[in-house]
């Protein structure tokens, strides 16, 4: 099992190198220009000409490349274009506030997402089941900045339940569990509207594969031992039908990861995204590669994590 | 193919309690063109230590008959009349609670033809034994363990200990196999079915598992149902045969009168078909036709477009059945028969004339 890790994660670095070389063509390729905010009628062609030598934009392609990467190996993303700002600087004071509003989304996609579709599976062809669906249909074709402003105005602005945006509340200057409590009031709007596309997809899949496994001879044979229902459906049944979820498991990660863009800006949540954002409107190159290799390395670590917990529940692939 | 295991001339209905009584069992189906029988007016008794095997071709309704009495039918499958009585207790009248409770892998348990698909990929063969003890014995894991282990051992399974905390892909087929007639075994059940249980194996395996059943039933005083389209098993393994046509009982009797003096031109064709070493024939026979859709059932006696002596009221009605010695037959060729009268023509122009001594 640690060897098949282990040379799972060798194999991700040729992958890796692949990704930062054609995100970096990508870049480069892409129209714009990192010093058209400071064009201004001060500044003459000769100035832009200087500093565009100065930033190295002018260097073949390949030594730019190398420069870039030569940082990056050694945990160095560099400075923004305007600011000069440490970009590994910039990226670790958001990453937190992103993984915790997407580790929750995660959470909560499947901790909502596999009882709903088990639930709808059993109730296969009843009310239940057609409520569920139509939920599931809702959640998926609802597009989330949509969604989000529904929320904010329900929730938020009518009710006032929640707060409509931020992360935590400045003014109050909170502390200790008191601030947590604050940053969960304030994450529970986001997370949902992140996750609702994610338990509806894990919902209708899970619905899917119990429907399948309850068809399967071993289910007849469990039935035959005379087993009761609730044995039959979780010790028989769910555990297969679990088999093929645990793939999304791991794919949902990036999905989640860059769904949290829009939902950050709804929300005006501190995180990557809105970062990443302001980045690509202000061709900041240095955010925007720096922000795809962290989203790469995600979606590898995500199919890893799939194919790990695969071989955990199947013994099958396990051998 | 004369069967040695069974005295010619037994008789049918003994003294003894049947443990299985199916009465007038009739399943239908919903399929896209309406409601069609699966099988209609199913009627047998299964006594103890005894081998009852149903025979047919695909679609006579054999395996339909042993999952009703599972009440294991697929969702558009529907028992509409009968009853079935398993110790005097006519178990579709139980809740599905009841049944699961004290009657399926209690009383009855049954081993199913694949053993790839009808074991759980993703639990170890102990478990998989173990669950049905725990579930009705009340017994703690350990004792289960025990139980579980010593069945593994009874079904001759080498090094139990080993096997026992192995996944079912780890074993072979006939290893499989003897694990699910394990699982069948271990809270011994007065009646067990076994629907083809060696159809998947090759043909040592096969004679291997029919050795076990064999003994197994002499050990556990089980009954069997041993559903099969092979006729060479049902020489081997039956006390008494029932060939299944369409969904419905089509002759009955002890296995050595069926063998020896096949009543319906069907069993007649079924037999003629089973290759002998003592036969010169290059090419076998085989019965003209095929067996008809469920949809599309003809008229009056349903194999009377595929018999050779067909007569005109056989397109009209369905045959009763008639007590020909040992052997219910359901045709017309034995109506008068049954009166003492003659005998069938079907007999002495069949295949099987040349065995043919009525007594």
């Amino acid at each position: 099992m640690l060897k098949y890790i282990a040379r799972r994660l060798l194999l991700s670095i040729p992958v890796i190198i692949g990704i930062t070389i054609l995100s970096f063509i990508i870049m480069k390729l892409s129209p714009g220009d990192p010093l058209a905010n400071f064009i201004n009628p001060s500044i003459s062609m000769e100035d832009l000409e200087i500093s565009r030598q100065a930033l190295g934009l002018n260097d073949p392609l390949f030594v730019q490349y190398f420069k870039w990467i030569g940082q990056v190996v050694r945990g160095n993303f560099g400075y923004t274009y305007s600011g000069n700002h440490s970009i590994s600087g910039l990226i670790l004071e958001r990453l937190p506030n992103t993984i915790i509003l997407t580790l929750s989304a995660f959470v909560l996609s499947f901790v909502l997402g596999i009882p709903i579709g088990v639930i709808a599976a059993v109730r296969k062809n009843t009310r239940v089941d057609y409520g569920l669906t139509f939920f599931s249909l809702v959640g998926v074709a609802i597009p989330s900045f949509f969604f989000g402003l529904l929320v904010i105005y329900f929730f938020a602005l009518v009710l006032g339940l929640f707060p409509s945006g931020g992360m935590i509340n400045i003014r109050a200057g909170y502390t200790g569990y008191a601030y947590f409590k604050d940053v969960l009031h304030h994450l529970i709007l986001p997370a949902i509207v992140l996750s609702l596309g994610n338990i509806a997809s894990v919902s209708r899949f899970t619905r899917s594969n119990m429907l399948d496994v309850l068809k399967e001879d071993y289910i007849r044979t469990a039935k035959a031992k005379g087993l009761r229902n609730k044995a039959i459906v979780y010790k028989h049944a769910f555990r297969n039908a679990l088999i093929p979820v645990v793939t999304i498991f791991g794919l949902s990660i990036p999905f989640l990861f860059s769904g949290a863009y829009i939902t950050e800006s709804i929300f005006n949540w501190p995180g990557m995204g809105q970062l990443g954002i302001t980045a690509i409107q202000n061709r900041e190159y240095g955010i925007i590669m720096a922000l795809n290799l962290i989203t790469a390395t995600l979606v590898l670590l995500g199919n890893l994590t799939s194919d790990i917990l695969y071989a955990i529940v199947d013994p099958r692939i396990r051998h | 193919m004369k069967p040695s295991n069974t005295t010619p001339g037994s008789p049918l209905p003994s003294n003894k309690k049947p443990l299985l009584q199916v009465k007038d069992l009739s399943v239908k189906f919903r399929t896209e063109e309406g409601m069609f029988f699966a099988v209609e007016h199913i009627s047998f008794d299964l006594e103890e230590q005894k081998t009852l095997a149903i025979v047919g071709e695909s679609g006579s309704g054999k395996s339909v008959t042993s999952l009703a009495i599972m009440q294991l039918l697929a969702e558009n499958g529907k028992i509409t009349s009968g009853e079935i009585f398993i110790d005097d207790e006519d178990i579709l009248k139980l809740s599905q609670r009841q049944v699961q409770h004290s009657i399926l892998g209690k009383k009855i348990s049954m081993i199913f033809q694949e053993p790839m698909t009808a074991l759980n990929p993703i639990l170890k063969v102990g478990e998989q034994i173990m669950e049905t003890i725990i579930e009705h014995q009340g017994a703690s894991r350990k004792e289960a363990y025990a139980i579980a282990l010593d069945t593994l051992k009874q079904v001759g399974i080498p090094s139990p200990e080993q096997r026992i905390k192995q996944y079912p892909h780890e074993l072979s087929g006939g290893m499989r196999q003897r694990v699910m007639i394990a699982m069948g075994l271990v809270t011994k059940p007065k009646i067990m079915i076994a629907d083809e249980p060696t159809t998947a194996l090759d043909v040592t395996i096969e004679a291997q598992i029919l050795n076990l059943l064999e003994n197994l039933k002499e050990t556990y005083k089980t009954a069997i149902l041993f559903v099969t389209h092979d006729l060479n098993v049902v020489a081997d393994i039956a006390d008494d045969v029932i060939v299944m046509y369409c969904g419905e009982i089509i002759e009955k009797g002890p296995v050595a009168d069926i063998f020896e003096t096949p009543r319906h031109p069907y069993t007649i064709g079924l037999l003629a078909t089973m290759p002998s070493l003592d036969n010169d024939n290059d090419i076998l026979p085989t019965i003209r036709g095929v067996v008809p859709n469920i949809t599309k059932r003809p008229t009056g006696c349903y194999f009377h477009p595929r018999c050779d002596h067909a007569m005109p009221q056989c397109a009209q009605r369905s045959p009763a059945v008639f007590q020909v010695g040992q052997q219910a037959v359901k045709c017309f060729l034995y109506e008068q028969d049954a009166l003492g009268v003659q005998d069938g023509p079907g007999v002495q122009d069949g295949p099987g004339a040349g065995e043919v001594n009525h007594g």
